[in-house]
């Protein structure tokens, strides 16, 4: 059964979450303060964490920290504020998405699944993927510069292996959007730039300069060359 | 720096301008004065002088009782000899006699001049008037030396010179005249070097003058310019800056005045800082406070409305109505703080490199379910090549889909025409829809917030009211403006154009407001 993580200090509204989650067949933990985050999450770590930024004890964005330093368990914030530095700073915390307070059931339930499905690996393709000395194993959900293992949350996997399975494709931030978060006629750049910019520092030799994800001024990303692979 | 220069080297100029004009009248004047009074005392002393020559050798020939031609000749050569003797250092006249053209003297021409002079130096006219009275005569010529054998060319040398010219009656030998060619050579050296010093004297006190005004304009400007860069300071937003204040003239007032000014600024805008900062927190807390009990409500509402089929009618059509309301809260609340943002001046431009036709294309797309709910359908036209700008994204589809949802709600199913263009300075999107329309003077009124076109129409569509007016502040953050035209009864048109440079003025237009 799928375990759903609620961090909020609004009592009814965490009510509320689990009344729906639990009809969608969802387990959930509901955990008011966020100083008591940590404990609950070690004790029973959860699959997904739905996380307040506004909350007692410890900030979200402090929380957010936390939870990723321990573990690559997707979370999605829920903020009052659309404010772009709101946003950011949760993303850049290492939020996977996050939706704006009021928000359709419909939504939540959306980005919620979307962020727990897997991205299926085609048959057809080979089980590994190399490129610019970075290996993408699709069964093991591993990447690996080397032999070192660089550990990826799922988004940022997923979204590295949609860059890297067409590596010769422009991929608009609409398209990706589309692909890896599963939204539709959404403009919200943001989500991209930054999850890119994390991929970035995490698989780049040197981020500021990178190789194997790359920008295209005004269009969007495309993955690395393979021929400059050695 | 450059203000002060300019202010001071206005003051200099005018200084120079001026002080030349005064002072080269006031020099000519002088000037003039001087050398008339040198001439005039000149031609006296030499009139005089002259008379009582004629007088000399009208003397010694009544005295002489001369009568001999050969004797008048002697006479002639002595008396022009006596006079080209020089004494000390005193230059003497050049002296010419002249035999008067009479009828007494006709047979006995002796005509004799110092020097050789030249009878040239006489001109005829001068001569006339000199025989035509007995009063001396003078006037204003030149001494011609003849060549002296020496010069291998006969050159004739000049002088200018003062001429005296008088009528002399010689006894027995009829009437002659005398003439003294007094040379103007010292006076005019004299003249000469009274316009020299006149003219150093002038260049002097221009200069002077022109130190003296620098040395005060310097006093009045150096505190202006002061002034002036702490003004700049102030525009640029740095209150700190304050004038010194010396003394209590003018410039203290200056400097008084001025600092008063700057620590009223200073308060005004910490004032409105504080107020701004205020109406900021305001809007983040009231935002918060609200969202959340709002997020509650809906998922409530949601979850009672997907099971209103259980329910008897009334509660069902109750969960129906309580949803859509909550829908519409949610909307009215979302643009009452973006109004509230913009207002607060708080709002940002989050721009990036975009594809105007390919945005469009999916504020379309999303809109495209309502329209079809609406039994509309969107025409789209945009030119064939990516239109590449900086927008904002998020601002860019919130503005097109509060003008595509405002024609979907007036434009009566019929179908809906969007364009983009692009030119040089500016990209356009236009919306045409072919409904309801505008009545005159509406087409400004349309972004005034919670205006209505008709209050008595239906709110089928449950609008906030706000969306126009947003969507033009969202234009005006791109430097951009929303412009709207239509009429009664056959659509209307709304024209969204951005400068593709957003610091650029908008001169541009790709659209004609006209339907």
């Amino acid at each position: 059964m799928t375990l759903i993580m609620v961090v909020d200090d609004d009592q009814d509204l965490a009510e509320m979450l689990a009344i729906v989650l639990t009809g969608e067949g969802m387990e959930v933990d509901l955990v008011s303060r966020g100083d008591q985050v940590m404990d609950v999450f070690r004790n029973s770590p959860p699959d997904l964490v739905l996380l307040d930024l506004m909350l007692p004890g410890l900030d979200g964005i402090e929380v957010c920290k936390l939870i990723r330093a321990d573990s690559m368990v997707p979370i999605v914030m829920l903020t009052a504020k659309g404010d772009t530095t709101d946003v950011v700073k949760g993303l850049e915390a290492g939020a996977d998405d996050y939706i704006v307070k009021p928000f359709q059931t419909n939504e939540l339930l959306a980005r919620i699944k979307a962020r727990l499905r897997r991205v299926p690996t085609p048959s057809t393709a080979s089980s590994k993927l190399e490129f610019g000395g970075v290996s993408i194993d699709l069964i093991a959900h591993e990447v690996r510069r080397g032999e070192k293992v660089i550990a990826l949350t799922r988004l940022e996997f997923d979204l590295l292996l949609a860059l890297a399975r067409e590596p010769g494709r422009v991929f608009t931030r609409e398209a990706l959007l589309a692909e890896v978060w599963g939204y539709r006629h959404s403009s919200d750049t943001r989500l991209v730039n930054v999850h890119i910019q994390r991929i970035r520092s995490k698989i780049e030799r040197d981020p500021n300069q990178p190789e194997l994800v790359l920008t295209v001024r005004g269009v969007g990303y495309r993955a690395g060359n393979f021929t400059e692979q050695k | 720096m450059r203000f002060v220069n300019s202010l001071a080297f206005r003051v200099l100029g005018t200084t120079l301008l001026l002080s030349t004009i005064l002072v080269s009248i006031l020099a000519s004047v002088l000037n003039q004065r001087l050398s008339d009074g040198i001439r005039e005392s000149k031609i006296e002393s030499a009139l005089n002088e002259s008379q009582s020559k004629i007088f000399q050798t009208e003397n010694r020939f009544t005295l002489a009782e001369v009568t001999a031609v050969s004797d008048f000749r002697d006479a002639i050569d002595r008396t022009i000899t006596e006079f080209a003797d020089t004494k000390g250092n005193e230059r003497n006249p050049e002296v010419m006699i002249l035999q008067a053209k009479s009828p007494q003297s006709r047979f006995l021409i002796y005509e004799r001049s110092t020097n050789q002079i030249s009878k040239g130096s006489i001109s005829e006219e001068f001569r006339t008037r000199v025989l035509a009275t007995r009063e001396l005569q003078f006037t204003y010529g030149e001494i011609l030396y003849p060549s002296t054998f020496l010069t291998p060319v006969p050159i004739e040398r000049a002088e200018s010179a003062l001429i005296i010219g008088g009528q002399m009656n010689l006894k027995n030998f009829g009437q002659f005249e005398m003439y003294f060619l007094y040379s103007t050579a010292p006076e005019d050296a004299t003249i000469s070097l009274i316009s020299r010093t006149l003219l150093v004297g002038a260049i002097a006190l221009v200069l002077v003058l022109l130190l003296i005004v620098w040395a005060v304009s310097r006093q009045v400007v150096t505190p202006i310019s002061r002034a002036a860069e702490i003004a700049e300071k102030l525009s640029a937003g740095d209150f700190a800056e304050r004038m010194q204040v010396e003394g209590a003239d003018e410039i203290a007032r200056l400097g008084l005045s001025f600092n008063e000014m700057a620590g009223a600024l200073q308060n005004q805008i910490s004032r409105l800082e504080n107020l701004s900062r205020v109406q900021q927190r305001f809007v983040s807390d009231v935002s918060h406070e609200l969202r959340t009990p709002l997020t509650t409500l809906k998922m409530a509402s949601d979850l009672i409305y997907r099971q209103r089929h259980e329910f008897d009618p009334t509660i069902s059509r109750s969960a129906e109505l309580l949803s859509a309301q909550l829908e519409r809260f949610e909307n009215l609340l979302t643009e009452l703080l973006e109004v509230s943002r913009f207002d607060a001046g708080v709002v940002n431009l989050e721009p990036e490199i975009t594809d105007i036709s390919a945005l469009v294309e999916r504020s379309l797309e999303a809109l495209t379910p309502i329209a079809e709910e609406n039994g509309t359908t969107f025409r789209y036209t945009h030119p064939a090549t990516p239109v590449m700008t900086v927008v904002d994204p998020r601002r860019m589809d919130r503005i097109l889909r509060n003008l595509l949802s405002n024609a979907i709600s007036y434009g009566e199913g019929k179908p809906i025409d969007v364009e983009v263009r692009v030119g040089e300075k500016s990209i356009a999107v236009a919306v045409r829809d072919y409904g309801i329309g505008l009545r005159k003077g509406e087409e400004t009124r349309v972004f005034d917030r919670f205006w209505r076109a008709d209050p008595s129409r239906e709110r089928t569509r449950g609008g906030t009211g706000l969306g126009l007016s947003i969507a033009q502040e969202d234009a005006q953050l791109h430097g951009g403006v929303i412009e709207a035209t239509g009429q009664y009864g056959r659509g209307s048109l709304f024209v969204l154009t951005i400068p593709r440079d957003r610091s650029e003025e908008l001169t541009e237009k790709l659209f004609s407001l006209t339907i």
